[in-house]
């Protein structure tokens, strides 16, 4: 009395990487000519201009260690939302998680004389920036579970709150001098920059080691597995033996630990000092990224390092000297957040067309796995 | 003479409430019905930066040829419809990529927010120091003369006046017709509407856009309206306050209206006083509104509610449940199978 | 007003709901549409009531074949259903919900209509709150609000599906005297879709019953039960081999359980198992069984009672710490409650073994080509669990369960599989059973629960009776104590 299933999806992974590649470079190919064709109705060249762009990021050595450090803190940003992303959480609090990591670093940092160690102070203010991000993450994630405020709704708000501590200690207690910032830090506090380079290898180093343990965790342990199974079916989970209350905040609080290292390399390396915007939307960056490559790790680095190539050649194209290629950087951003928007649109217009599986296998979303319904009805807003 | 600031207080704060009463009442009807637009701070911006444009290369085409006052509204005119027409796109997209491809809607709301605010700085950048066309300063006739309700309600601009309307009109359509009956149902229990005869999806196709409409027209009221300017750090930020207070005012118009006027009263407050207090304490008085819809919404969506409303006798519950209840529309970011 | 249903046909896949069926229903007259569980009773009349259409076969009302396209449509025509739980909008208020849908202007008039509802709810001897919510109401109120609204929008034809499930007899005396009134007085067709035979007699006129889609009786009543019942149940009575098994020393102790859940309320319960006891529930769906299975699960909270295990009291413990006494629960919903679609069969495997922190793939996988060839599972490791029969994946269920367990909780264990596959995991069961496990298990089948049932608990309207020696029961008898007569 039982229909037999009629699909036969291949579970092959090699065929779905392949599809998914390919629905980004049609996506990607669909934003460029629209790009172009803006541009053109604006009287600018869209060849030479991408041309430059691109010689501007990967002509010059110093342009290119600059690729690198601009995707440094999106790629630890999109690792730690990775984990979230899988628990069938929507972290969008983490911008403030940012703020509140390189608050904490700063609480050390601040306090820095040049006399000081930087082998005690620099792990030291590293693991204050996880504390920080780790609590802020906490604290939406305490929200979620004992008030039932969306994740969403808390993390939006958190973030406001996080600016305006930020404010109110760079126009209070930390002002230096006339500009809402703090003083720049002294030399030991800071993230040493490889000599003669803008490149700071112990960035590179967290990111990489925060990368590697993220996917690790993700596919090779029961913890990475349990997050798995919740963010697929949260009752099923629960019922095979999942803790899913605790693992939720602990998700939050693994996100948010890393949200603070972002949040340290932007305050310890990038500006050398506290200022406003320190967050400076790489968690939203991040949050696209993982978007962007549907959640497969394995992509992130490579997307991460392309991506970067459009703001640093941008940068380039601002001061570029002929008219027809000067260009705002915001444009930049324009490609980033439409391309993901393409290739949401383009996952949705190919799940249309795939073969529906029949009523015994559970229609499972192409393109980003975890569905609004799950997120709005189950954890509610306001549960009734 | 303090009477008098009180007063111009009170009416800056209508004035500068009201683009986000218009974002916020947008969103309110698209969340009644089930959709939820997580784009609303893009759009504000979007449509703010495309009114502006649109109402000075409007305003530069016409003038001279007629009027200045008839070119000004012309302007007006055109530029808020540009804004709304740009707040009805994003909603379909947001309701066509959740219908009919199935993605989820937070994660579009989330990238449209994104990419409505890059563009809007795109397109913005060669206007940031441009002034705009002068506010359409309507007062009305008589009613603004009243003492006290005068100067706060009627002697506004266009927009203000179309807040306070849009206020009225929807919360008598959704609680005092039939239509506005089948919009609950729509969002509650989409199964019972379709069963009393609904087409679901068109319903929500529509709502979602009048929000749309609303939200871009909210837009315009910040650059046409509010400040005459393009600065995007003044709307940035509004359209997140605005999806607050919808949950927040448990989805009712009035309860959001309030809400809104609430924040804008706080913000007033704090702009008035920080000069006297300590910069640190005034950055964390800037959180307050922040901190209260959490700390309140953390007590009114967990058991707290509940159990207040268990202890209470039956009589209460209506008052106490139109007052309090936070609940949002069940069916709220939910796809509907029809047929 | 004169129906008739002229060889409706609909098919799932390779499910014939419905095959051919034909039926005649006149106006002034109860019928009843008696089956067991996935006879085709509910498709029939989403079918009927607009919700679905027919693939082959006609509907003709007064003469005239009429095809609906919604179900707003059919009522236009006459034809209201009441759900078993019915469409209504928790936040409205009852007169709102009659209101809506309703044809014909902006504004509600609102005074008319409330006049017309506390009409008709009077008419129908109900007592009827116009401005309370529904969400504060009973089902039986919710019921009697959407009969009065379909009465209000002149249904000709009353569709109620398994009304009688959670309400109370008081409650139901009111809803029966209503019908018959509206029957017999007032010449509509109704129609109870039940299992009920208790009901049936009571209210209905005519019965047909449906057996794997088809329409195998149509009586008159008064007819003897008996005979209702061998229509619907058939008459298999299977040899069957128990394999008598020592029992061991009593493992759970139940007392005095009383368990609510949101249709009705357990009446409280004492039960001993043994080790290596097999207890058969059945009953209809919503009788209690599912509530207290789950009450022993740990997923239902517990009014009042004790439950034991090995005489510890294990009352307070949650479903997560139940698992580690050795207790095991599995769902009758598969993927919806039980297994976690978008995961590998191996990846299953691994999370439900939990030895440190690292994941060992290898071992995972291992222990899911063992299962797989030991179970007989048509599947790779690497299949995604969606992608599986559902057979294979009740395998997959039954494999995942650990070894030894102290108790085996079971919903449905051998729902949607076909008999080779049934036979296959009772005798994996009965192998546990060997050991030393005790199961409890719930099941819509009565063969099943006769075949393998060291003792039977019915459950009917939250009562459950214990059953000592099934060996000298037979299936009518069962069929009656579930119909709800005691025997």
């Amino acid at each position: 009395m039982i229909a037999k299933p009629r699909t036969a999806r291949i579970s092959v992974p090699l065929s779905r990487t392949l599809i998914g590649a390919i629905t980004i470079v049609l996506a990607l190919v669909a934003v460029l000519i629209a790009i172009g064709v803006i541009l053109i109705l604006i009287g600018k060249n869209p060849l030479a201009a991408g041309e430059q762009l691109v010689q501007g990021a990967l002509g010059t050595a110093a342009s290119r260690a600059d690729v690198i450090m601009f995707a440094l803190p999106t790629l630890l940003g999109a690792s730690g939302l990775l984990i979230t992303f899988t628990a069938g959480l929507w972290n969008i609090g983490i911008e403030g998680q940012i703020t509140l990591g390189a608050i904490f670093a700063t609480i050390l940092a601040r306090s820095v004389t040049a006399t000081d160690s930087p082998l005690i102070v620099l792990p030291l203010e590293l693991l204050l920036a996880m504390l920080g991000g780790a609590l802020w993450a906490a604290l939406t994630g305490l929200l979620k579970l004992f008030g039932n405020v969306n994740e969403i709704f808390g993390g939006v708000a958190l973030n406001f709150v996080a600016q305006n501590i930020l404010i109110a200690l760079l126009n209070g207690p930390w002002k230096a001098g006339t500009y809402s910032s703090t003083a720049p830090f002294a030399a030991p506090a800071l993230l040493p920059a490889l000599n003669g380079t803008r490149l700071s290898p112990l960035a590179i180093a967290i990111t990489l080691a925060a990368y590697a343990g993220v996917v690790f965790t993700l596919r090779g342990t029961h913890w990475g597995l349990q997050l798995k199974a919740m963010g697929r079916n949260e009752r099923s989970a629960l019922l095979l033996g999942v803790r899913t209350r605790r693992n939720t905040l602990l998700a939050l609080i693994a996100c948010g630990a890393l949200a603070g290292l972002v949040g340290a390399i932007e305050a310890l390396f990038v500006r050398g000092k506290l200022a406003p915007g320190i967050s400076g939307g790489i968690g939203f960056a991040g949050t696209l990224l993982a978007l962007l490559v549907n959640l497969r790790a394995g992509w992130l680095p490579i997307v991460a390092l392309l991506l970067a190539i459009v703001p640093v050649g941008g940068l380039k194209l601002t001061m570029a000297l002929d008219e027809s290629v000067q260009l705002d950087t915001s444009l930049g951003n324009v490609f980033q957040s439409a391309l993901v928007l393409a290739v949401l649109l383009a996952n949705g217009i190919r799940a249309r067309w795939r073969t529906r599986p029949t009523m015994q296998a559970a229609i499972v979303p192409e393109s980003l796995i975890i569905s609004a319904a799950a997120e709005i009805t189950t954890h509610t807003i306001g549960k009734g | 003479m303090a009477d008098d600031i009180l007063i111009r207080q009170i009416a800056g704060i209508v004035t500068s409430g009201t683009p986000i009463v218009l974002a916020a009442l947008g969103e309110t009807l698209a969340e009644r019905a089930g959709v939820i637009n997580l784009g609303v701070d893009g759009t504000l911006l979007l449509s703010a930066v495309s009114a502006f444009i649109t109402a000075l290369a409007v305003q530069k085409g016409l003038s001279g040829h007629m009027d200045a006052g008839l070119v000004t509204l012309i302007a007006a005119l055109a530029g808020s419809l540009v804004a709304m027409l740009v707040g009805v796109i994003e909603s379909l997209v947001v309701t066509i990529s959740s219908i009919e491809l199935k993605q989820s809607q937070v994660a579009i709301g989330f990238v449209l927010t994104l990419l409505g605010r890059d563009l809007a700085i795109f397109l913005g950048t060669p206007y940031r120091s441009q002034g705009g066309i002068p506010v359409l300063f309507l007062p009305i006739p008589l009613l603004k003369d009243i003492p006290l309700l005068g100067p706060i309600l009627f002697q506004h601009d266009l927009f203000t006046y179309l807040s306070l309307i849009t206020l009225i009109v929807m919360w008598f359509w959704i609680f005092r017709t039939k239509p506005g009956l089948t919009l609950r149902s729509v969002g509650e229990r989409p199964a019972t509407a379709f069963a009393r005869g609904a087409n679901v999806n068109r319903i929500r196709y529509i709502y979602t856009a009048i929000g749309g409409a609303l939200i871009g027209l909210g837009g315009a009221a910040y650059t046409l309206s509010v400040n005459s300017t393009w600065d995007e750090n003044a709307v940035g930020g509004n359209g997140w306050i605005a999806l607050a207070i919808v949950i927040f005012g448990g989805w009712q118009p009035l309860r959001v209206v309030i809400g809104v006027y609430l924040v804008a009263a706080l913000r007033v407050l704090v702009t008035s006083v920080q000069s006297s207090f300590d910069p640190a304490l005034v950055g964390l008085m800037n959180a307050a509104p922040w901190l209260l819809m959490i700390i309140t919404l953390f007590l009114v969506s967990g058991s707290y509610l509940e159990r207040l409303l268990k202890i209470l006798p039956r009589s209460v519950h209506p008052a106490l449940r139109a007052l309090l209840r936070s609940k949002p529309p069940a069916a709220l970011g939910t796809p509907f199978e029809q047929g | 007003m004169h129906i008739e249903l002229e060889h409706i046909t609909k098919r799932f896949g390779a499910l014939c709901a419905n095959n051919a069926i034909s039926m005649t229903l006149e106006g002034g007259q109860i019928y009843a549409v008696l089956g067991e569980n996935g006879a085709g009773k509910s498709t029939l009349m989403k079918i009927l009531s607009g919700y679905q259409p027919a693939d082959t076969g006609r509907i003709v009302i007064d003469q005239q074949p009429i095809a609906f396209n919604s179900p707003a449509d059919a009522l236009a025509h006459g034809i209201g259903m009441l759900h078993q739980d019915p469409l209504d909008v928790p936040t409205l208020s009852v007169l709102d919900n009659c209101i809506l849908g309703l044809p014909g202007g902006l504004l509600p008039d609102r005074r008319t209509a409330r006049a017309a509802l506390i009409k008709t709810a009077a008419h129908l001897g109900f007592s009827l709150r116009p401005d309370a919510f529904i969400d504060s109401l009973t089902i039986a109120e919710r019921q009697q609000v959407e009969i009065v609204r379909l009465l209000s929008q002149n249904a000709r034809v009353l569709i109620l599906d398994e009304p009688t499930t959670g309400i109370s007899e008081v409650q139901k005396d009111t809803l029966f005297r209503s019908l018959k009134q509206l029957a017999h007085d007032d010449g509509l067709i109704v129609i109870l879709v039940s299992h009920k035979l208790e009901d049936v007699e009571k209210l209905c006129d005519q019965v047909y019953v449906l057996r794997t889609g088809q329409i195998v009786g149509q009586e008159r009543m008064p007819c003897p039960v008996v005979h209702l019942i061998t229509l619907m149940f058939g008459q298999h009575l299977e040899p069957t081999t128990r394999i008598a098994a020592a029992h061991g020393e009593v493992i759970l102790s139940v007392r005095n359980l009383q368990v609510k859940d949101e249709r009705l309320t357990l009446d409280a319960l004492t039960l001993d198992v043994r080790a290596g006891e097999v207890i058969g529930l059945a009953g209809l769906d919503g009788s209690g069984q599912q509530a207290f299975l789950r009450a022993c699960a740990g997923l239902y909270p517990t009014l009042q009672g004790q439950i034991l295990l090995e005489n510890r009291d294990i009352t307070p413990l949650s479903y997560h710490e139940r698992l580690h006494c050795g207790i095991s629960y599995a769902s009758a919903g598969r993927l919806e409650e039980g297994l976690t679609a978008g995961l590998t069969v191996a990846e299953h495997f691994a999370l439900v073994a939990p030895k440190g922190a690292r994941v060992d793939w290898a071992q995972a996988d291992q222990a899911a080509q063992a299962a797989i060839a030991h179970y007989k599972i048509k599947a790779q490791p690497t299949s995604p669990i969606e992608t599986l029969s559902g057979g294979n994946q009740q395998r997959v269920l039954l494999a995942l369960l650990p070894n030894p367990l102290k108790l085996l909780l079971l919903e449905s264990p051998t729902r949607g599989l076909d008999v080779e596959s049934a036979r296959w995991v009772w005798s994996q069961l009965l192998e546990r059973r060997a050991q030393g496990t005790a199961l409890i298990f719930l099941s819509a089948e009565l063969d099943e629960i006769v075949a393998y049932s060291d003792r039977i608990g019915v459950f009917s309207n939250g009562r459950m009776t214990l059953i000592d020696d099934p060996a000298h029961m037979s299936i009518e008898q069962l069929g009656t104590l579930i119909g709800g007569k005691t025997a």
